[in-house]
């Protein structure tokens, strides 16, 4: 199955991406944020990083690509499943592809340490490493058809303790913490190994 | 006042200037004088010190020096920013990073690590809360933001440090040797200048940072850091420098535009012409003074063959990346440096007078043995430590630094004292760590910097194979300053020399003073270890009911050998070097960590930096001192004990606290 | 070609926990300024825009705000003046 990752002007952990996918038996590709033909791909990773340098508000720029317009199209098609983490995540909030926003963390500084998540039942340590990571929603009812990844500890003052999202319908997946940084280096534990297997299962 | 009076150049200088000129220098060369003639550039007080460490050929005379492993080198380099830290530490923080960032960049090498030494005053004081929370602020701001992690550091807080912290960088990356940039200039190439538009930021910050600070020392000498740009830049320089085009690669730091164009010909062995309306400028009114000595970040100048075909790679890649460029003039046969602005001619200086600025000798007394011996009881001592504001978990400042981007992370700040990268390209492990240890004695101290830090990567497994240095010291004109930093590097030149490591790349930091407040002698080292062999690393937890063995160390190789055998054989949990507060606080800190105390009966208990290891182990280990074990909820040495959680409060908790 | 000068302020919607603003109202109230204060806080813009009018600029300005300066869920924006130079 074919994979790409999204290296945007500023995007910082594409190549760590790029492996871990491969690990996970995807084929991948590194494309940037002005290819508008997304034909080929089944998965397609907003990477992690600081687009645009963050400047103005993180994700906000990187939401005028002409990448993120194509994405709105291959979604309509409900053929592929889109996965964003940390300032991928921004991003897929900012171009309203999932609902929500990230706010700076509620003791204003950057965060880059091991959480306890809560996923489908499980629970297990990823990395965060953020600095806009506060998740923000105005109605809770609006996620009634996402499933929600939740901090054990709320660690950057997360409306209703949120880590990430989860858009069933469309195949969607917006996280802070990154699966990335725990599957491919040793002497990590392996707990990105559950993220990217989901993944596979939803593509199956 | 005469210009170079202005200009903070002696009348000795100056004197030896017009002597090597045979001329008085123009305006506008006394400006360029007066960076490249600065403490900060010219390494005046220093050079003729620093340059005979042992070596291994490790390209110690370009802007950073490497080790090698298989087909790759690993360039490091550590960097101080103290007097802009001082004044603005926010920036002078981030662009600490840059700086040193780019050290590594000019050679080709992919940044892929970076850690830190910062010393700070006392937590009691309400100027120490505001350094800590700005530079870590702007070290991560920096460094998360152009992705490279921040795998290790060291902090340290000393009254000593109340009104000038030290902050010291240090940058890491990897290249294939075959691809190499180095700095040394061909003739008949174009000089291209890109990055960052030059500005009026950062004016004079070498002069600025050769002179000892006051309250008048002004925040326009500070630059300001763009690590959006830096980060485009990285890779950008990357590919360029894959350009078979390009012959020759420099950053821009100290004294911008002049010191990499001239040291680049210089290197070289060509002339310089340089045509300063072309270098792209954030104002129109800048002077062409200002645009040679702007300190503007995120710049790099290249000399590239002069053709067509050349110019348009390099315009593809430039685009790529949206960074802007200029082709600011040419290198060509001869040994001069010659500045030009609209035609007009502002200079014509011999590259050599420019470049080799007059050295200083310095003064060296022998060290008489003053030992202080201190006469206090073990509860004392152990109350004295708990109490030491260096006695606490750091994390309030790693937990914002990014440690894990790039997936090459094995081992961080957040389990270990050293930062154990994977490197895949050669499938090996290298461990990273800086440290700064302080005495009455200075070569007593750079011998504790260098033998805890040669047996701390040892106890993790590794193989010290290389060293950077940053030291920090007050006014050179100073005789005991003098004789503090010639003992030092004596010291360090010893200890190279008798365990053959080289000394791959350093720097000197000069004038780190304010109010007539001196910082102590300041040598701080950072260490890189080689691990080839997997099995030698272990992730194990302390339990319960551990023992805990102490191993004599009579032979350092000896042991050595000791050590890396029972890690391999998986024999121990782990090993334990000795530091600053002796057996106690190092063994404390690796129980600590997994909500453990411990009971020994031993000798020696808050020596510091003792030559032996403690060993920990859920089996019996031959041939070791068995001193005690691990235990629940207490800390028991001799008849003295203590509550585990009421330490482990106090040092998980203390610099928190006193951050509130 | 006339140039306007546009100031404009972003900030956090007064429904949203502003983390800067409560560190404000704790620091005032700790030095006795004052315990009944709210303080939000945002971004400034200074934005120069060439055009044909008035009209024309304050069109482009309030997309720009819109759009780029602000995330309408959490933001709200106020162009504070505008002077022609």
């Amino acid at each position: 199955m074919k994979a790409c990752v999204i290296n945007f002007l500023g995007s910082n952990c594409v190549d760590e991406t790029k492996d871990s996918l491969l690990k996970s038996g995807f084929s991948v590709d590194i494309i940037n944020q002005n290819e508008t033909n997304l034909d080929d791909y089944k998965l397609i990773v907003l990477p992690g990083g600081f687009s645009w340098g963050d400047y103005v508000s993180c994700g906000r720029i990187a939401k005028f690509s002409p990448v993120i317009s194509a994405i709105k199209e291959k979604i309509k098609q409900r053929n592929s499943f889109i996965l964003g983490v940390c300032n991928g995540f921004q991003i897929l909030c900012e171009a309203n592809i999932l609902y929500g926003a990230l706010l700076e963390n509620e003791n204003q500084k950057f965060i880059s340490k091991d959480v306890d998540l809560i996923f489908k039942d499980k629970i297990f340590k990823l990395p965060i490493a953020h600095h806009q990571g506060r998740y923000y929603i105005d109605d809770i009812n609006k996620l009634k058809d996402y499933d929600l990844i939740k901090y054990q500890n709320n660690p950057n003052g997360s409306y209703y303790d949120i880590a990430g999202l989860y858009d069933r319908k469309n195949k969607i997946l917006g996280l802070m913490p990154h699966p990335e940084r725990n599957y491919i280096t040793p002497f990590k534990c392996e707990n990105g190994k559950i993220i990217f297997d989901f993944i596979k299962e939803e593509l199956r | 006042m005469k210009l170079y009076q202005k200009l903070n150049i002696s009348d000795f200088l100056y004197q030896k200037i017009v002597e090597k000129l045979k001329r008085e220098p123009n305006d506008f060369e006394i400006y360029l004088f007066s960076a490249m003639h600065s403490e900060h550039c010219g390494y005046m007080h220093s050079k003729k010190y620093i340059n005979d460490f042992y070596k291994e050929n490790n390209y110690e005379n370009e802007n950073s020096g490497c080790i090698r492993l298989k087909d790759y080198c690993i360039f490091f380099k550590m960097e101080s920013h103290n007097h802009p830290c001082a004044i603005e530490p926010y920036q002078g923080s981030m662009t600490g990073i840059g700086g040193i960032v780019r050290d590594i960049l000019s050679l080709g090498a992919k940044p892929i690590a970076l850690s830190n030494s910062l010393k700070f005053g006392s937590l009691d004081e309400l100027k120490t809360k505001y350094y800590i929370d700005e530079i870590t602020r702007g070290i991560s701001d920096y460094g998360n933001s152009i992705g490279v992690p921040t795998i290790t550091g060291e902090t340290i807080f000393d009254k000593r440090f109340n009104n000038l912290p030290i902050v010291n960088v240090l940058a890491l990356g990897i290249i294939k040797e075959e691809d190499i940039k180095l700095s040394s200039a061909k003739e008949d190439n174009l000089i291209v200048l890109l990055g960052s538009k030059t500005g009026v930021d950062g004016l004079n910050g070498a002069s600025f940072a050769s002179g000892v600070l006051d309250e008048n020392s002004n925040r326009q000498s500070v630059q300001i850091g763009d690590p959006y740009t830096k980060k485009r830049l990285i890779d950008a320089v990357l590919e360029i420098n894959k350009l078979k085009e390009i012959t020759a690669c420099q950053d821009l730091g100290a004294s911008g535009i002049l010191s990499s164009t001239s040291e680049m010909a210089y290197k070289g062995k060509c002339a310089v012409e340089l045509h300063l309306e072309k270098v792209h400028t954030q104002i129109d009114s800048i002077k062409p003074e200002e645009i040679m000595l702007s300190e503007s970040q995120e710049r790099m100048a290249f000399t590239i063959e002069n053709s067509a075909c050349a110019i348009e790679k390099f315009d593809k890649i430039a685009k790529k990346y949206e960074l802007d460029y200029s082709i600011i003039g040419k290198t060509k046969k001869g040994n001069t440096y010659e500045i030009y602005y609209n035609d007009k001619q502002l200079c014509t200086l011999d590259l050599g007078v420019l470049c080799e600025p007059y050295l200083f000798d310095l003064e060296k007394k022998e060290i008489k043995n003053t030992q202080i011996k201190i006469n206090k009881s073990n509860f004392d001592l152990f109350k004295d430590m708990i109490n030491d504001d260096n006695f606490s978990s750091k994390e309030f400042i790693y937990s914002q630094f990014d440690q894990e981007v790039q997936g090459r992370t094995s081992f961080s700040q957040k389990e270990n004292s050293i930062g154990i990268l994977y490197l895949k390209e050669t499938e090996s492990f290298i461990g990273l760590l800086n440290q700064t240890t302080f005495d009455m004695n200075p070569k007593k101290a750079v011998y504790n910097t260098f033998m805890s830090s040669y047996r701390k990567l040892i106890s993790y497994g590794f193989e010290l194979k290389g060293i950077t240095n940053c030291l920090n010291f007050a006014n050179p004109e100073n005789l005991t300053v003098q004789s503090d930093f010639r003992n030092s590097i004596d010291e360090l030149k010893r200890l190279s020399f008798l365990y053959k490591i080289p000394i791959v790349s350093g720097n000197v930091s000069f004038y780190n003073e304010i109010k007539n407040e001196k910082i102590p002698p300041a040598v701080t080292l950072g260490c890189i270890g080689v691990c080839e062999n997997k099995n030698r690393i272990i992730k194990s937890k302390i339990d319960k009911n551990d023992k805990i063995y102490i191993l004599k160390n009579e032979d350092e190789i000896k042991s050595k050998e000791i050590i890396f055998n029972l890690l391999e054989n998986k024999k121990v949990k782990k090993v334990i070097s000795i530091g600053q507060f002796g057996l106690i606080g190092s063994l404390l800190k690796e129980t600590l960590f997994y909500n453990l105390g411990f009971r020994i009966n031993y000798q020696n208990y808050f020596e510091q930096y003792q030559k032996d290891y403690i060993l920990i182990a859920d089996k019996k280990l031959e041939n070791m001192i068995l001193v005690g074990e691990v235990i629940d909820d207490k800390i028991i040495f001799d008849d003295i004990e203590f509550e585990k959680e009421k330490i482990k409060n106090i040092y998980f908790n203390k610099l928190i606290e006193k951050m509130k | 070609m006339k140039i306007f000068v546009y100031k404009i302020i972003t900030k956090l919607k007064e429904e949203i926990k502003n983390p800067q603003g409560e560190v404000v109202e704790n620091i005032a109230r700790r030095l006795l300024i004052s315990s009944n204060l709210k303080v939000n806080t945002g971004k400034f813009y200074e934005i120069k825009i060439f055009d044909e009018n008035k009209f024309e600029a304050d069109k482009k300005i309030k997309r720009i705000s819109k759009e780029i300066l602000t995330n309408p869920l959490v933001e709200t924006f106020e162009i504070v003046s505008v002077k022609e130079v």
